[in-house]
C-alpha cells in the first residue's frame, strides 16, 4: 500500500478538520477497482447469505430479493482490524432514498435508474406471484 | 376486513408475515457475519425492565422504524422511567448493543439493492451540532486495510 494514500488520508482530516473515508482521489484504478469489490463482496455476500436464511425459514421468496436497503458502516476488531458491518435492514415503503438534494454534495440522486429498475423487479415479482403453473 | 383476510384477495407488499423485528434481525446479521462473511459486529443483547444499563451501549427498541426509539450513550432518557412507558407496542422490548462510534464520526454506506442487484449507493454523515445530514455519492473507495492505517493513527 502507497504511503501517499496513508498520507493522503491523514491530510484530509487535518486540512478538513474533519475526517472522510469517502471517494479518495490517489492510488491507481486497480487498487480503486479492488476496494470497490472489497466493499460489493461484502455486500452481496451478506444479501446472498440473508436471502438464503429467510428462504429457508419462510420455504418461499423473501421479499428482500424485491427491494432492501442496506446500511453499512465500520467497526473496528479488538485485534485492530477494520470490518464493514450491516448497522441496519431496510425493506419497507418507508424506506428513505435519501435522494433529497438540499443538504447533498452531490448534484444528481440517480432516483431515474431506481425507480425503473424496482417497477422491472416488481412487475417481475407480480408475475412470479400470480403465476399458478410454476414453482419458480 | 382483517389484513389476514386482505391478503387473500389481493398482493401486499412487503409481505406481512415476513416482517422482522429488530432483535430476528441483528441475530440473523450476527448469523450472516460467523457464517459467511467472517465479519466482526457489535454485541447485543436484550434486556429486562430493571436491569443495569451500561453508560458505553446504544439502546435500540424493537417494533420501531425510522430512527425512533434509539437512545445514544448522552441521551437524558436512559432510565427505565422513560423506557418502560415507551413499551406500548405488545412484544416489543428494549436492547444493549455496543457503542459503534464511528457510525457518527465517519458515516454509513446506504446500498440499495433490487431485484438481487446493487442498484445505487450512497454515503450520509449526521452533523450533530446542525442535527443534519449530508449525503454524497460514492465513486472511489478506501480499502479495509487503508482505513486500519486510518483508524491506528487517529486513537
Amino acid at each position: 500500500m502507497a504511503d501517499t494514500l496513508y498520507s493522503e488520508l491523514y491530510a484530509n482530516d487535518m486540512l478538513n478538520g474533519s475526517v472522510s473515508v469517502l471517494n479518495p482521489n490517489q492510488g491507481s484504478r486497480d487498487v480503486r477497482n479492488e476496494a470497490e469489490a472489497e466493499f460489493k463482496n461484502f455486500v452481496i455476500e451478506t444479501y446472498e447469505e440473508m436471502y438464503a436464511m429467510e428462504a429457508r425459514h419462510l420455504s418461499g421468496k423473501p421479499s428482500i430479493c424485491l427491494f432492501c436497503r442496506l446500511d453499512i458502516g465500520l467497526i473496528v476488531g479488538r485485534d485492530g482490524t477494520v470490518n464493514y458491518f450491516v448497522n441496519e435492514v431496510e425493506r419497507t415503503q418507508t424506506t428513505s432514498l435519501w435522494s433529497k438534494r438540499y443538504h447533498a454534495k452531490s448534484p444528481v440522486a440517480p432516483t431515474g435508474i431506481l425507480g425503473d429498475t424496482f417497477a422491472h423487479a416488481f412487475y417481475e415479482w407480480l408475475l412470479c406471484m400470480s403465476n399458478p403453473y410454476t414453482v419458480t | 376486513m382483517e389484513l389476514d383476510t386482505l391478503r387473500r384477495i389481493v398482493h401486499i407488499w412487503p409481505p406481512p408475515n415476513q416482517s422482522r423485528n429488530k432483535w430476528e434481525l441483528i441475530q440473523m446479521l450476527d448469523l450472516v457475519a460467523a457464517r459467511r462473511t467472517y465479519s466482526v459486529r457489535p454485541i447485543t443483547r436484550p434486556l429486562q425492565i430493571g436491569d443495569p444499563i451500561n453508560d458505553m451501549v446504544v439502546l435500540k427498541r424493537t417494533h420501531s422504524d425510522m430512527g425512533n426509539h434509539v437512545l445514544l450513550p448522552n441521551n437524558l432518557n436512559r432510565n427505565w422511567k422513560y423506557m418502560s412507558r415507551n413499551m406500548e407496542v405488545p412484544g416489543c422490548m428494549w436492547l444493549a448493543q455496543s457503542y459503534v462510534y464511528t457510525l457518527a464520526s465517519l458515516g454509513e454506506w446506504r446500498v440499495f439493492l433490487m431485484g438481487g442487484q446493487i442498484v445505487y449507493v450512497v454515503h450520509t454523515v449526521h452533523n450533530p451540532q446542525k442535527g443534519t445530514w449530508t449525503w454524497d455519492v460514492p465513486v472511489n473507495y478506501y480499502s479495509l486495510e487503508e482505513l486500519r492505517y486510518f483508524e491506528t493513527h487517529h486513537n
